[in-house]
Formats: C-alpha cells, structure tokens, sequence
C-alpha cells in the first residue's frame, strides 16, 4: 500500500496538506522571533559599542594622559540607557507575543492585537520598502477571539496585501466595531483591477485561519482588504 | 597606511558610534545607511573592505553584497548580521563574501579582518597588474 500519497488525516485533507497548515502558525511565530532577535542584537550592538568607546577613551587617558570630557561620557552613558529602554521594548512586545498562544478564545482588544502585529510586522516589510501605519482609536474594541490566530491572519493578508501596494508604498491598517462583529480594514491599496494581479487570493492558509476565528475575508471592495472578525464562544 | 573601508547599516546610531572607535584605530571609515548610497559610492571609490549588515530595508544584505560583486568582484565583504543562521552564512559565502560575523561584533576581531581583506585585495590588485603587463608584453610582441 503506498501510505504516502493516500494518507489522509481526520479532516479529510491529505497529512502533507494538514502539516503545511499547521506549520504556518509555527512559521509565522519563527519569523516574528527572528525579526524581534535582530531588533536585540541592534539595540546589543549599539550598547556594546557605547561601551567600547568609553572604555577607549578611558584607555586613551591612561596611555596618552588625554583629558576625559565629563559631558561626553554622560551623553554615551545616555546613550546605553536609550539602547537599554529600546530593548526592554522589544522584551515587552515579544512577551505579549509569546502570551498570545495562552488561551485558546479570550476577550482582547483588536486595537491592540493590530498594533502589535503592525510593530512586529514593521521590519520584515521595510525590506520591501513598504511601511504599515496603524490608524486605531483609543478606545479600545473588544471581541472573544483566538489573539495568536488573529495575528497570523492578519500577518498573511498584509503579506498578500504588499503585492498591491500604492506608489506612496503605505499599508494603512484600521478596526471599526459594526454590530457584534469587528472589522479589520487594510487599506490605501491599488484595486484589482485588470492590470492587477490578484494572485490566488486568499490563498488556503488564509481560508483556514478565518474558518478557525469564525473570520471573513473580503477583497471584493476596491483598494482595501476587510477581515470582519465574529465573535467566538469561550 | 590605514584601511579604507565602507560601513553600510541601517542603524545610524550604530554607524556613528562605530566610525568613531574603527578611527581612533586609524581606519578611514566612510558609512552611509542605505544599500542604494552604497552602490553609488562603490562606483565612484575603491575600499579595501566593505562591511555590510545582512537585514536593511530598500535591498536585504545578502542582494546588497550581490550588486556589490557585480559593479566590483574584487571587493571584500564582510557581513554583520542580528541573526545569523548557518543557510545565511552559506549563502553568503556561496555570493562571495570573505567573512560573516555577529553582531555584537568584537571590534579587535572586526579589525583583523578588515587587516586581512586589505591583504587579500592588494594580492588581488597586484595579480592583475602583473596579467595587465603580461599582455601588453606579449601583444607588443617583445
């Protein structure tokens, strides 16, 4: 019997398939990981370099009997102290993050959970020399929803959503509440038009996930994407 | 004589700070933040090293040290990188760099290698210029 083609899981979709699914949650949380790693090391760098340098300068006194200019080692020293609070920064979000896979449904304010994923997202995109602008109110909207799930959906529709970037090379991301569910609009994008290539979007990852999150999502209207969220019960 | 090299980094806190310590060592030290600058600054000047950080907007590093290899593919790289994987060093090997290192990178093992990528572009330069010699020796038919 040949198991390896034939095989299918619980669900109906072949195990390679079923795998491939699953994997993306795990390698959206790696590439998240990753980036925030590297947002470390830089703000490492910078401090280890700080430091260096007043060690050089201190050195430069005892060999050369230079004088040491007080100001100058105050401002390096402020210098590490900005580094320091850029990385405590980075340690906060990515323990948000980390804490997203906590509870399977729970109440979370979107505003908060796009903005983090828009912070996240933030270095991965500037690659393409894309920015994301969050365009939250300050109140917050609230619905029971997968946080983790949330997250990565939105994350692969902004993915999808940089192939169809305007010249400005913006992604605006905003939430509005309508009725009991809550909308996710990405936004300042070229409609599809003709000369745009739709792709094959959404692509199954994305059917998936807003299946799991009881989630639309629609890019029918012109120059946006909208994830309308529905409430999940706990 | 000192090194002359080329620090390309996203960070310019980082670039300013570094210049200032590779100097106190001598080395003359030009940085620009954006891969774009670089190419234009590798057309117009030769360095002895080139240190480039493999994850910056605009061009990652591993296209940077690409187009770099294309306008000059004597140039030495050396890639800085957050976070380093064994397939990303691969491949930058495989593209020609001569050496990746973590950042934070230590500056006495950072100035040994640019010392050595000086080295490895003067041999470089000197066996073209013998090749050079040896061709007009031969086509002036001497």
């Amino acid at each position: 019997m040949n198991g390896q083609i034939e095989s299918k899981s619980s669900s109906g979709l072949p195990h390679q398939a079923e795998l491939h699914y699953h994997y993306a949650g795990l390698q959206y949380f790696g590439s998240m990981s990753a980036s925030i790693a590297h947002e470390i090391k830089n703000a490492l760098a910078i401090t280890n370099e700080n430091a260096g340098l007043m060690e050089d300068l201190g050195l430069m006194v005892i060999k050369n009997g230079q004088t040491l200019d007080p100001e100058r080692i105050i401002r390096l020293s402020r210098k590490v102290m900005e580094q320091v609070k850029r990385a405590d920064n980075i340690v906060k979000k990515m323990s948000r993050f980390a804490h997203s896979v906590d509870d399977p449904v729970k109440m979370v304010n979107i505003c908060e959970v796009v903005e983090l994923t828009l912070d996240l997202g933030r270095r991965p995109v500037a690659s393409y020399n894309i920015t994301l602008e969050p365009v939250l109110s300050d109140s917050p909207i609230s619905t029971f929803t997968n946080p983790f799930l949330l997250m990565n959906l939105l994350w692969l529709v902004i993915q999808s959503a940089c192939k169809r970037v305007n010249s400005d090379r913006k992604i605006e991301v905003s939430v509005s509440k309508s009725d009991k569910d809550v909308n996710i609009t990405i936004g300042k994008l070229i409609s599809c038009n003709s000369s745009c290539q739709r792709d094959d979007f959404p692509q199954m990852e994305i059917i998936k996930l807003a299946d799991s999150l009881n989630a639309d999502v629609d890019d029918s209207k012109e120059s946006r994407i909208v994830i309308t969220v529905s409430p999940l019960t706990k | 004589m000192s090194e002359k090299i080329l620090l390309i980094d996203d960070e310019t806190e980082f670039l300013e700070i570094m210049s200032e310590r590779m100097q106190n060592r001598g080395i003359d030290v030009t940085t620009v933040a954006s891969p774009k600058e670089a190419l234009k600054k590798v057309k117009e000047e030769s360095y002895d090293a080139i240190l480039v950080d493999l994850m910056m907007p605009e061009m990652d590093g591993l296209q940077t040290l690409k187009a770099l290899k294309e306008i000059n593919p004597d140039v030495q790289i050396i890639m800085l990188t957050g976070h380093a994987t064994v397939e990303k060093g691969i491949e930058a090997m495989k593209l020609g760099a001569m050496d990746l290192l973590e950042k934070p990178a230590d500056l006495n093992s950072l100035s040994e290698k640019i010392h050595k990528a000086k080295a490895r572009k003067m041999i470089l330069v000197e066996k073209k210029t013998e090749e050079k010699i040896k061709n007009i020796i031969s086509s002036k038919g001497w």
